[in-house]
């Protein structure tokens, strides 16, 4: 985890920083009144925030090696992994409110489900259960608790 | 008197008891699916329970809180793969016990140890909560906001692997928990334009992201990547398999009493201390097992004790967790964390004033833990043979579904597609905190206390802002806090420091007496 450590702790000093000097002046509005100012608090964190990350990087470059533990962290296939889900949940994001939620949903199953089966999927397996399921969710949550998920153009 | 019985009519009313019974199997099932547990199945639930009045709601939660945790052992048992975390330790000789066809033998000592370590830690919630709730009404805006950062820097210190990971987690948790309106002022902070974040990020899809969907992207990298173990599944209830290993027999269940009746007080006593948790207490209870046995080299061969140990210290914890919550309004876990969204749901602030405010929620939710209890066992021991077969049902159709229903539940609860996007934020903000072990429990804890805690800072900055030294001289509780939270600060470093020598050490094979315990308790904390 030390190489990991130190990237993350660098990582969470430069948003801190991004946030103190860049985001929060500009998303917070000074106010006069009495008490703390509206940025106290979250200025207050976001500094503690920084020298904790400055920390985590201080002490992982000082701290004794555990071999073992450097086995944890990133490497290259989770982040091409991590990438494809953000992609795919951006996807399936759009699709719900494009399509709807049975649609998009029973697609976004499909898709996981020959992810997971790749060529061993059966093709009434992958199709049929991601439309009952999502056919169940959406006839379930407006018939028993009133909640109407996107219907998309249909 | 009056408000406990109505508290307890109010539980038994037929709508409740039902539902109850549903959240207990609805536990049980996530709880044995390995990959999927009770934490999140209580995101998920939340936002059901905006349907239900308050007491059916949190009912229901605490059916699937308590269901949850025996669920998990039924996959440490038959798979040597624990369906929750806590469960971890169950299959050091649960495993092994199965393997020698005493599964069903196995998993009947963990149903009713759990059960037994759970009715404990309840009583001792019924009997402390209260008197601690009325000292701290007694509290005032200071002694309340120095008790939060004390809290806060505990379950951040003790709820990972590490101090400052944790920390930075509380802090993170805090920032997001700042976003919203200022509550004096009402002037938007980090809003960025977006109407729906002036009450702030919504608890419910941050939960469903960072508990449920994370953890599902997490299990199907390991499917996808081809990571995951292959593990085969062993029958405890094949015709071969002899009567006397499916039942535990009363001499078997008098032996282990004093090891459950021991693993039960050290699960309350951990469940009391907020962010420490259930692995921890698994772990422990079964390391004095060990250590008070006559026989420890038995463990981890498939002994009854062992399973006894774990399970009757991981369930203890469950009650007493709530002691923090309802006393002072301090989530103890992530489970807690969590159930206050049901709490605000129905305009319930949990802390002192639910006392005086709602008896007849408490005692009800009081007498529902009881219920939830009795169907816990009656469930567990009739569904054994449903949740052993529910342990191997493929992924390929579990992990899909729970993404739908992911999706399904964080838009019902506002009906809106950006809670949806908040779900889809927080779900690869989880994958990285799980991946480079950020403590979620100090996350979700952070940012549940963080407005809490503004507020009381702020009362007090109005009412001391002119005389400072005085909030420490006229008020002892928040020298006395500040000092403990300091101290406890460099306590938890100072051990964390320790450790991390003792495991180098062992690695290099220099051993000290006192090294594998440490092993244990710091290599497998994890979230409570």
């Amino acid at each position: 985890m030390k190489r990991s450590d130190i990237i993350s702790g660098t990582l969470i000093v430069l948003v801190g920083l991004l946030m103190i000097f860049v985001v929060v002046p500009r998303q917070i509005k000074s106010f006069s009144g009495y008490g703390l100012d509206p940025a106290f608090f979250p200025l207050s964190l976001l500094w503690l925030l920084v020298a904790l990350g400055a920390l985590l990087v201080a002490t992982r470059l000082l701290k004794p090696v555990d071999p073992e533990a450097e086995g944890g962290g990133l490497d290259g296939s989770n982040w091409a992994y991590i990438g494809t889900a953000a992609m795919y949940f951006v996807l399936g994001f759009l699709a719900i409110t494009a399509v709807g939620f049975v649609i998009a949903g029973a697609g976004m199953m499909i898709v996981l489900m020959l992810a997971i089966e790749k060529r061993e999927a059966r093709w009434t397996e992958v199709v049929l259960f991601p439309v009952a399921t999502a056919f169940v969710i959406y006839w379930l949550l407006y018939n028993v608790f009133s909640v109407q998920l996107p219907s998309g153009p249909f | 008197m009056d408000q406990i019985l109505l508290g307890v009519g109010d539980a038994l009313a037929i709508e409740n008891v039902l539902l109850i019974a549903v959240g207990v199997f609805t536990g049980l099932l996530v709880g044995a699916i390995p990959g999927l547990n009770g934490p999140m199945a209580i995101a998920l639930a939340l936002p059901i329970t905006f349907y239900l009045s308050s007491l059916s709601g949190i009912a229901f939660l605490i059916g699937i809180m308590k269901g949850g945790t025996f669920g998990g052992s039924v996959a440490a048992i038959l798979l040597n793969t624990p369906g929750s975390p806590e469960a971890a330790a169950t299959a050091m000789d649960g495993y092994p016990l199965a393997q020698k066809g005493k599964g069903l033998k196995a998993m009947k000592m963990a149903l009713y140890s759990s059960v037994f370590g759970d009715s404990v830690s309840d009583i001792v919630l019924f009997c402390v909560a209260a008197p601690v709730a009325v000292i701290s009404l007694k509290m005032g805006p200071p002694e309340m906001a120095s008790v939060l950062i004390f809290a806060l820097t505990i379950i951040a210190g003790l709820s990972g692997k590490s101090l400052i990971r944790g920390l930075i987690a509380a802090t993170l948790g805090g920032v997001i928990g700042t976003i919203g309106l200022d509550p004096e002022s009402a002037v938007p902070r980090m809003t960025f334009g977006f109407v729906q974040l002036s009450d702030g990020v919504s608890l419910i899809p941050m939960t469903i992201g960072l508990l449920a969907l994370s953890e599902i992207i997490v299990q199907l990298e390991a499917q996808i990547l081809g990571r995951a173990g292959a593990a085969k599944r062993l029958n405890p209830f094949a015709k071969e398999v002899p009567r006397e290993n499916k039942v535990v027999t009363w001499a078997e269940w008098r032996a282990c009493f004093p090891t459950t009746l021991r693993s039960s007080a050290i699960g309350t006593g951990i469940g009391a201390l907020p962010g420490v948790g259930a692995v921890v207490a698994g772990f422990l209870g079964y390391a004095s097992a060990k250590r008070a046995s006559k026989t420890p080299e038995e463990f981890g061969t498939g002994k009854l004790e062992g399973i006894a140990a774990v399970e009757a210290a991981n369930s203890a914890v469950s009650g007493a967790n709530l002691i923090p919550l309802l006393a002072i309004g301090v989530p103890g876990s992530l489970t807690a964390a969590v159930l206050i969204g049901a709490f605000l749901v129905h305009g319930v602030q949990p802390g002192p004033l639910i006392f005086q405010d709602h008896p007849r929620l408490i005692y009800g939710i009081f007498a529902a833990m009881v219920l939830a209890n009795i169907f816990n066992f009656v469930i567990g021991q009739a569904g054994l043979r449903f949740f052993a077969f529910v342990v191997s049902f493929p992924n390929r159709f579990i992990y899909p579904a729970v993404i739908l229903c992911c999706i399904a539940g964080a838009y019902a609860g506002a009906n809106s597609m950006f809670d949806v996007a908040i779900a889809f934020i927080f779900a690869v903000v989880g994958y990285f905190m799980r991946k480079l072990d950020f403590s979620f429990a100090a996350f979700i804890i952070g940012f549940a206390l963080t407005p809490q805690a503004e507020l009381y800072v702020r009362q007090t900055v109005i009412l001391y802002g002119d005389r400072p030294m005085t909030l420490l001289t006229d008020h002892p509780i928040v020298a006395f806090f500040l000092a403990l939270t300091t101290y406890s600060v460099i306590r938890i470093a100072r051990y964390q420091r320790k450790a991390d020598h003792a495991r180098v050490a062992l690695r290099e094979g220099a051993t000290s007496n006192d090294a594998p315990d440490l092993e244990i308790t710091v290599r497998d904390r994890s979230e409570p």
